[in-house]
């Protein structure tokens, strides 16, 4: 036996629901709860039992191309003695709607689940299933394959471009590469890119009918994170929209992880804890202090810094605010702390929000002061939403 | 006399049984926190998973076969920032689920080293991958990121007769773990879909796994090799690699698969921790059983993972992630005018509208405590990802909802259309419009003839109504229930 016709005969196999020798079994909702019963419609004739047969549970789409939707009717036979009960059809993923022609088979009778696979998110073999749950005592779930191989009629080259860290004042130069792997004569209409720090220099059709989309981060790019999407409009009916995902950072002396820090939901009295990730990517770059400030509508609070002591303890905020007491303040991360890396230290710091805190939305911020000349004040929003 | 000892061989003989220990694997998070209100069945998500963890009574293990994102990044209403609080929420849960091991998948990677430092402190989860090596050098990983080739955990009594007998302290069962990440994942080619990053170094598992399966020998009593690979490839290393009781792989199957091959066991719980993988392992006979759960809806929610949930919707409110989503200009300079602007010259069907669960999906999306979550935004509002399209109820309120234009596409060119043959204007337009010999005039059909607006396609539905979030959807019976009413026929209605 081939191995793929294999594959599919195991999972089959633990649908099924047992499978031999040290014991698989498919528990429905495990331990905790009792199994499922199949218990068959209310009219079944005590004695006598539904039987699925399915002549086909595996269907091969071939090749097709991808944005193709496709459809297959999968016949299912009722070989048994009382009515057969289509409970429902759970199709793998949402690239799949299946749909049953009825609900009850009458014995001998015969019904058919359609199925339809939408291909625009896939590329390459590609296999699918949609589980039937019926009354069948033998077989309670019966699994359906689809398998296809999905072509692409227009494909972009690199099809995500995950472009990292780029320092600032360098810049970077790059391309994407859309071409017809089917030969069709391809013509590329337009380009987009929905972030501005990523630029469209050109799009040239080379000699191959292959089209060079060149693309630049510039040199004086702004520090902080950017992505977004590439959208090429092509000539294919079945793919006249190419979207390539892009994501990077330019960064400049520091890079600060996570860009907001939000709490997020938290019961009055519990407080809670958030890092803080700085990133030093210049050696001559020192941190300098690290305070919480106000904010409108918030509490004006002058921080000390949180890395003037050696302790790696909670340093206190002096509140000069209406506020009762303290609610954000800051503290080495005693287990990260600080630690050294080719481009220069790194802090991990919690930011720890206050069991005092009141009800209500708590917003301010944190600020980074370093020794760099570009990035001397680095500011991260911070929020709390406390609740009774 | 005879019961009695037969109750005793039995208390003895149990006391010299090894305890089985139970090794919990679930595979791609994908970022699925938690299933769509509007799926039926409810399947999978944090809060059913550690209601089944705590069901358990043997001593057990759990382990994250890789990806905490990777959902659909072309979704509408998606967000990079909204993934990295995704896999943030991941990370506490999977702490407070006691996992031990998350396995480095594509697209962790893909988030970026700096995330992935921050996400995996020092600390209960480690993340794992036995041939993805970070240089130390390198100027583009400055970050304190820890990647261990393998772990060994060890894990229940692990009693063996001999050592009780022998009145020897029993001593815990120890599992080797190792990880691979496919190279076939990487690279820049349409099927692996992810770049490797900048001072990250891929080794093929055919040669990084053999000096560590060496090294473990003696360090581990089970070898179980954690494998982020199509399944096929993982067959491949559990043949290749007969070292390993199990092979736990994690990419790409929609569905729980267990497999025999060559006597090792390869198993995945498919994608978005909807199914698990249990492999109890039985001490004294040297081997295990496998069996797969379903988290549905007879497992209740735990209360803990739900207020962790409602800790993660507060932060996509107070990050404001739904003003954030990316917004595309709209083709022809159309912008969208909200439903209520229909209702001049449809008043039928826009009463008909406002009778239907579509007009008050927004409504549906509040009460469930969503309406910040972009992701569900898209399918409850006009427009979400376009310029012009919703924005917050303040500033758009009427783009809530499942509205007009969100099947018949953005209608300012139609309003204006309608504006050009009508010298009047569109301040004149009323509910009633004369005609010229006392006859209402309902313009709402010449004008869908003249500029083709307002076609829809049962296409169109799918894009919300998908397996995912609607798996009963029928479009016949779904159909029946948002068909507009037959407007008015012009020249027919004589006003009184």
């Amino acid at each position: 036996m081939k191995r793929g016709a294999s594959i599919v005969l195991y999972i089959t196999l633990i649908c099924i629901g047992y499978y031999g020798r040290e014991g698989l079994c498919n528990t429905e909702g495990g331990g905790a709860t009792p199994p499922e019963r199949s218990e068959g419609p209310g009219g079944a004739t005590p004695g006598k039992i539904p039987r699925l047969t399915v002549p086909e549970s595996i269907h091969s789409f071939g090749q097709i191309y991808r944005g193709e939707k496709v459809q297959h009717h999968f016949l299912l036979k009722n070989a048994g003695e009382a009515e057969l009960e289509i409970k429902k059809v759970r199709p793998s993923c949402g690239c799949t709607a299946a749909v049953p022609s009825q609900n009850v088979v009458p014995p001998g009778g015969e019904a058919y689940v359609e199925v339809t696979f939408d291909s625009k998110n896939f590329v390459g073999k590609v296999t699918k299933t949609v589980m039937v749950d019926t009354n069948d005592p033998s077989e309670p779930t019966h699994t359906l394959t689809l398998e296809a191989f999905i072509l692409e009629e227009v494909a972009a080259e690199p099809s995500r471009l995950t472009l990292g860290q780029i320092r600032q004042g360098e810049g970077r130069s790059l391309k994407v590469e859309v071409k017809s792997p089917t030969g069709m004569e391809l013509k590329v209409s337009e380009a987009q890119s929905s972030s501005r720090a990523l630029e469209i220099t050109s799009i040239e059709k080379q000699a191959d009918g292959l089209y060079a989309i060149k693309l630049e981060v510039k040199k004086d790019s702004p520090a902080g994170r950017f992505d977004g999407d590439l959208v090429v409009r092509t000539n294919s009916p079945r793919q006249p929209i190419i979207t390539i995902p892009f994501f990077g950072e330019v960064v400049s002396d520091v890079s600060v992880f996570p860009p907001q820090l939000s709490f997020g939901l938290v019961r009055r009295g519990t407080g809670a804890v958030r890092q803080l990730l700085i990133t030093f990517h210049n050696p001559g770059v020192r941190l300098v202090r690290v305070e919480v400030a106000s904010a409108s509508g918030g509490f004006p609070t002058e921080a000390q810094s949180a890395l003037s002591g050696n302790p790696p303890q909670a340093e206190k905020v002096r509140e000069t605010g209406p506020l009762p007491a303290e609610v954000f303040s800051l503290r080495r991360d005693p287990e990260g702390g600080s630690s050294s890396a080719p481009g220069g230290e790194n802090y991990r710091m919690d930011v720890v929000l206050s069991k005092e805190a009141p009800v209500g939305r708590l917003e301010g911020s944190l600020e980074i002061h370093t020794t760099s000349i570009s990035q001397p004040l680095i500011t991260v929003p911070i929020s709390a939403t406390i609740k009774e | 006399m005879i019961p009695c000892a037969l109750l005793l061989l039995a208390l003895l003989s149990a006391s010299l049984q090894a305890q089985e220990v139970c090794l919990l694997f679930s595979g791609e998070e994908r970022g699925y926190l938690e299933p769509c209100g509007c799926a039926k069945p409810l399947l999978g998500g944090i809060a059913k998973r550690h209601t089944f963890l705590k069901s358990l009574s043997e001593p057990w293990l759990s382990v994250s076969l890789g990806d905490l994102v990777g959902g659909d990044t072309l979704a509408a209403g998606h967000l990079r920032r909204q993934d990295e609080l995704k896999a943030e929420t991941l990370i506490q849960a999977l702490k407070i689920m006691n996992y031990s091991i998350h396995n480095l998948g594509e697209m962790d990677l893909d988030m970026g080293l700096e995330v992935l430092a921050y996400l995996f402190p020092p600390g209960p989860v480690t993340l794992l991958s036995s041939n993805i090596r970070l240089s130390g050098s390198h100027p583009d990983t400055p970050y304190t990121l820890e990647i261990v080739p393998y772990k060994v955990c060890e894990v229940g009594a692990g009693l063996t007769p001999a050592p009780v007998r022998a009145g020897l302290k029993p001593t815990p069962l120890r599992i080797g773990f190792l990880g691979i990440l496919s190279p076939t994942l990487l690279g820049p080619s349409p099927m692996a879909g992810v770049t490797l990053p900048p001072g990250v170094e891929i080794i093929p598992p055919a040669e990084a796994l053999p000096p560590l399966i060496k090294e473990l020998k003696d360090k581990a009593d089970v070898l179980v090799l954690l494998s982020h690979a199509p399944l096929e490839e993982s067959l491949g290393l559990a043949s290749d690699f007969p070292e390993f009781h199990l092979v736990a792989s994690g990419h790409g199957a929609d569905h729980p698969i267990v497999i025999n091959k060559d006597n090792t066991w390869v198993s995945t719980p498919g994608i978005k921790g909807k199914h698990l993988v249990l492999y109890r392992y039985n001490p004294d006979k040297g081997s295990g059983v496998i069996e797969t759960v379903t988290l549905d809806e007879r497992l209740a929610d735990s209360a803990l993972m739900l207020s962790l949930l409602d800790n993660y919707q507060e932060r996509l409110k107070e990050e404001k992630l739904l003003s954030r989503v990316e917004r595309f200009p709209l083709p022809r300079q159309t912008s969208y005018v909200g439903s209520r602007a229909c209702s001049p010259c449809h008043p039928a069907v826009f009463q008909h509208w406002g009778s239907t669960l579509h007009a008050t999906a927004y409504e549906t999306l509040l009460k469930a405590g969503r309406a910040s979550d972009p992701e569900c935004a898209a399918c409850h509002v006009v427009g979400l990802n376009y310029v012009s399209g919703f924005q917050s109820q303040d500033i758009s309120p009427d783009l809530t909802g499942v509205g007009c234009e969100t099947c018949h596409g953005p209608g300012s060119l139609h309003i204006a259309n309608a504006h050009r043959d009508r010298p009047s204007g569109p301040s004149n337009i009323s509910p009633l419009e004369r005609g010229d010999k006392g006859v209402r005039k309902d313009r709402s059909k010449d004008l869908s003839l003249q500029d083709g607006y307002g076609k829809v396609s049962p296409e169109g539905c799918k894009g919300c109504h998908d397996a995912e979030h609607g798996p009963t959807f029928q479009l016949e019976s779904y159909w029946e229930r948002v068909k507009h009413p037959a407007e008015t026929p012009i020249s027919t209605a004589v006003v009184r």
